[in-house]
């Protein structure tokens, strides 16, 4: 460089060089913290990652110092994730971690958790990514070693449980520093094939034997599945990675094989279940259109010419009631009327009279006497109750 | 049931039909027909249960599957 550089220029270029390289993103460092100075009023941490020899600037800022599950301490060893970058005004690099966990002994171990944070940073473990396990698999996928006792486990449960599934071995070394290559292999495989859940499973064995499930092949094999895996790799105590990456641990071969299927007797209740409500459904809808049916009869029946019929022929009946009624009332009236009448018609008959002992007398013309029509020597009639006779006018005294 | 049916869509099959039978839309001719379909379904599932026996098959090095 020719031309001269202000300071500021220098460390600008440094600042713009050290984020290109991607190397220096998204680095795990294992180291131990010293000078820690956590600031109060901004959360922020600045610290030192020390090793044996070396030193390396650090700081931590507070919203993803909020995230850390410990508390981090001078003389912690720790491993922290997070990208070089120059600060400027001090014209110094440092690492702005992002992530950061304690470690325990061993490289090994810190390897691994350095890997755990990485692949817990590109979302491995997210919850949100994790696959849905089919309920009633047809096909299901088992990666293990072939001579593997897991494997008769597995077999032995899904016999039981569910013959009526497939299953489909995908063979491949556990052991050996090529078992990540062969895993990872035997779960592409398997996802090639159309199974709906793939098991990854393993006999026991030391922790050694475990190492190949903690590789990042084997870990992102699982991760890209587009199966749902199983993992039942850790046993219970030592989870593996691949566990983690899976859509569900299992803690043994047995327990990964029960999550895969559903147990025939389930499949039966399952079956009854359907066969209930297709029976109670089916029985509704009878009942149901029955009553519709009914219905619909006792509408046609009340419209029908013989309901009709009856109907007029009640009408009928009751017009006939009334007219013989009103008529028979009519009569009664006629008959009370008459025989008033009559009573007093026969109040006024002569006869009654004569029936009383008086008797009428006549002249010759048959007039009823009277002291102008009457002489003496004329002949009477006289009219009784039961006799007529004749008599002759001996004298007429006029009173 | 029809031999070209597996258990599972047989399954899926009668879940399907018991919710058309539930659904007091669907007329009675069609429940009839459904009704016939799902009780067959539902004796062939059963008779499938009672007789599966388990299919093994394995990966050979050229990616094949193989009856074992």
């Amino acid at each position: 460089m020719s031309s001269v550089l202000t300071v500021s220029q220098l460390n600008r270029y440094v600042g713009f060089k050290l984020k290109q390289d991607i190397k220096l993103r998204s680095v795990a460092i294992s180291g131990e913290i010293s000078n820690l100075s956590a600031h109060y009023k901004t959360g922020h941490l600045f610290f030192t990652l020390k090793d044996e020899t070396s030193a390396l600037k650090a700081v931590m800022f507070s919203s993803a110092a909020a995230n850390l599950r410990f508390m981090p301490k001078d003389g912690m060893k720790v491993i922290a994730l997070g990208n070089i970058e120059c600060y400027e005004r001090d014209g110094v690099y440092q690492i702005v971690c992002a992530s950061m966990s304690p470690i325990g002994e061993g490289s090994r171990s810190a390897e691994l958790e350095a890997l755990k944070q990485k692949l817990t940073l590109l979302g491995v473990f997210d919850e949100n990514n994790k696959k849905r396990i089919p309920e009633a698999p047809k096909k299901i996928g088992v990666v293990t070693s072939p001579d593997a006792a897991a494997l008769q486990d597995v077999l032995s449960i899904i016999e039981r449980r569910y013959p009526i599934a497939k299953v489909m071995i995908s063979p491949t070394n556990v052991q050996g520093d090529d078992a990540p290559q062969s895993i990872k292999k035997a779960i592409i495989n398997a996802d090639s094939k159309d199974c709906d859940v793939i098991i990854i499973t393993r006999g026991g064995g030391s922790s050694e034997n475990l190492m190949a499930f903690n590789d990042e092949r084997v870990v992102m094999a699982v991760y890209n599945c587009k199966t749902p895996v199983i993992s039942a790799v850790g046993h219970e105590t030592d989870t593996t990675l691949c566990d983690y990456a899976a859509d569900m641990r299992a803690p043994t071969p047995s327990a990964a094989a029960e999550i895969a299927v559903p147990k025939t007797d389930n499949l039966k209740g399952i079956l009854n279940g359907y066969n209930l409500r297709m029976q109670s459904a089916m029985d509704r809808k009878m009942s149901a259109y029955s009553i519709a049916l009914t219905r619909l009869k006792n509408t046609l029946d009340s419209h029908s010419p013989e309901k009709r019929l009856d109907a007029l022929s009640h009408k009928l009946e009751m017009l006939s009631v009334g007219i013989n009624r009103s008529i028979s009332t009519k009569l009664i009236g006629f008959e009370a009327s008459l025989s008033e009448r009559y009573s007093k018609l026969e109040a006024l008959n002569p006869l009654g009279v004569l029936n009383r002992g008086f008797a009428v007398v006549k002249n010759e013309g048959g007039s009823i006497i009277t002291k102008d029509n009457v002489a003496v020597g004329d002949d009477i009639k006289i009219m009784t109750k039961d006799m007529e006779l004749t008599a002759k006018v001996g004298s007429v005294t006029v009173m | 049931m029809k031999n070209d049916i597996s258990f599972e869509n047989a399954m899926q099959r009668l879940e399907e039909i018991t919710k058309l039978l539930e659904n007091p839309d669907v007329t009675l001719d069609e429940s009839v027909e459904l009704y016939k379909e799902g009780v067959e379904l539902s004796a062939a599932c059963k008779t499938k249960l009672d007789n599966a026996r388990l299919s093994v098959t394995a990966l050979d090095y050229n990616n094949n599957e193989k009856e074992i």
